[in-house]
């Protein structure tokens, strides 16, 4: 192998890596509760008594399941004309939240309707059966594929590049045109994006022990 | 609005939706292929074989695609010395990361096969290989099926990713016109319509799959204990990344 490597740029450009770094997690955390928010809706909805709302629903997942998130994000970018930080945000929230409300959606269904049935017959109301019924078994089933969701959008974050944010990816190719050592450049960054999503994993279960435990007392 | 645009360039367009497919096609051949050679390490009983799959696979699934094309693109070359094509390195970087999420589909398809299968397999004297080739993958492959559906949307979609190293698949080629006549509503709507179309049908598809074998199979109704079918195991076994993912 003929290449030398030279990991001392990292240490010299490290201000570009941790501004890249910064901007990863701020588009992320925001994605992440945004869409999380949006995606609880639509979820719900997808569950809702009335067939116009349910099929609204539907049709926004499908929608913004099936377009790449680069296309979105140009369409909000270019088309829309946002600025760049709130175009990624939105679109990364939007294509987001079409799968999280799919997460929702499948933790609630997965919840017997017999069971449901039988807490208003003992005489619950539909907030207790809500509250002591639904919610702590579809809360547990929710957790883990959140977490998958929550990946996705670090993961995905990485496409706001294309549109001038100055994320992690984009810092990659920065030091590398800089330098010509985008080698070095792209080992630490991949292994920034597998810490952030180590981080993601443990924050994820420490929920699950907390929702765990407080079922248990509860 | 004025379609005319999306009329008088559409042929040009089209070329590029072609290049798209030929994309997607290979690199889900390409990757079903390895996935399944990496399901068969991580399913192996020497620890030197499984915990490389395992890092690998568990690696790639947490980097994004585009950091998986910068590393196809501007560093193999710079490790092999070989300079590299964009549709090379497009292929190899797609290659490279969906075989990550098939060796999972493909493990958890082997897995949902009961062990006992195996074993009378080898009872009834055909050899390992003969036993995965007529017993276990054929039924495998039926639970696979939706999964693998998805794993192919994910794959068309990805591809427009590759539009950052130069290679003029379809969203490549529809900016290309737009560069030129600056129409960003109809031609970003235009592309975000052909995706929603193509992929919607083939999700379609998967969901048809997946009713047609949630039935429990086995010819006798053969189900689990609790009545859980065996694509239902299949379910349960694959993480939830792999049903939709990116």
């Amino acid at each position: 192998m003929a290449y030398k490597f030279d990991w001392g740029v990292l240490l010299v450009y490290r201000h570009l890596l941790w501004q890249g770094l910064v901007l990863t997690v701020q588009l992320s955390a925001l994605g992440m509760v945004l869409s999380l928010v949006l995606g609880g809706m639509i979820g719900l909805g997808r569950r809702a008594e009335t067939t116009p709302l349910r099929w609204l629903c539907g049709a926004y997942i499908e929608f913004f399941r099936n377009i790449p998130l680069i296309v979105q994000l140009f369409f909000w970018y270019f088309a829309v004309g946002l600025q760049a930080f709130p175009a990624a945000v939105i679109g990364l929230t939007v294509y987001t939240s079409a799968y999280i409300a799919e997460v929702i959606r499948s933790g609630l269904q997965s919840i017997p309707r017999t069971q449901i049935e039988a807490a208003r017959s003992f005489g619950m109301t539909p907030y207790q059966v809500i509250r002591h019924v639904v919610l702590p078994q579809a809360l547990m089933r929710v957790i883990p594929p959140l977490g998958v969701e929550f990946i996705n959008v670090i993961k995905n974050s990485s496409i706001a590049m294309t549109i001038s944010i100055t994320e992690l990816t984009f810092q990659t190719q920065q030091i590398e045109s800089l330098t010509f050592r985008g080698f070095e450049a792209a080992t630490a960054i991949t292994m920034l994006y597998v810490i952030l999503a180590l981080a993601i994993v443990l924050l994820m279960a420490a929920i699950e022990r907390l929702v765990r435990l407080d079922l248990r007392v509860g | 609005m004025d379609l005319h645009v999306i009329v008088e360039n559409l042929p040009y367009m089209l070329t590029g939706l072609q290049l798209t497919v030929i994309l997607s096609v290979v690199s889900m051949v390409g990757s079903f292929a390895g996935g399944a050679a990496f399901a068969v390490l991580r399913l192996s009983p020497w620890w030197w074989l499984r915990w490389p799959a395992i890092l690998y696979i568990d690696i790639v699934r947490t980097v994004p695609l585009i950091m998986v094309i910068f590393w196809a693109f501007f560093l193999m070359p710079v490790l092999t010395g070989h300079a590299t094509t964009p549709v090379k390195a497009a292929l190899f970087a797609l290659i490279l990361f969906n075989t990550s999420y098939m060796a999972e589909v493909i493990r958890a398809g082997i897995q949902s096969i009961p062990r006992g299968q195996t074993e009378a397999s080898r009872a009834i004297g055909l050899t390992y290989l003969q036993g995965m080739r007529h017993v276990v993958l054929p039924q495998a492959l039926r639970h696979m099926s939706p999964a693998l559906v998805s794993r192919f949307i994910a794959l068309f979609m990805g591809t427009s990713l590759v539009y950052i190293i130069g290679v003029t698949e379809f969203f490549r080629a529809a900016n290309n016109v737009n560069n030129r006549v600056y129409r960003s509503y109809e031609i970003y709507g235009f592309v975000a319509m052909v995706y929603f179309v193509c992929c919607y049908a083939l999700s379609l598809a998967s969901a048809a799959l997946e009713r047609r074998f949630a039935v429990p199979d086995g010819g006798g109704g053969e189900t689990r204990a609790g009545g859980e079918t065996r694509a239902g195991v299949f379910d349960r076994l694959i993480s939830t990344d792999l049903r939709r993912p990116e």
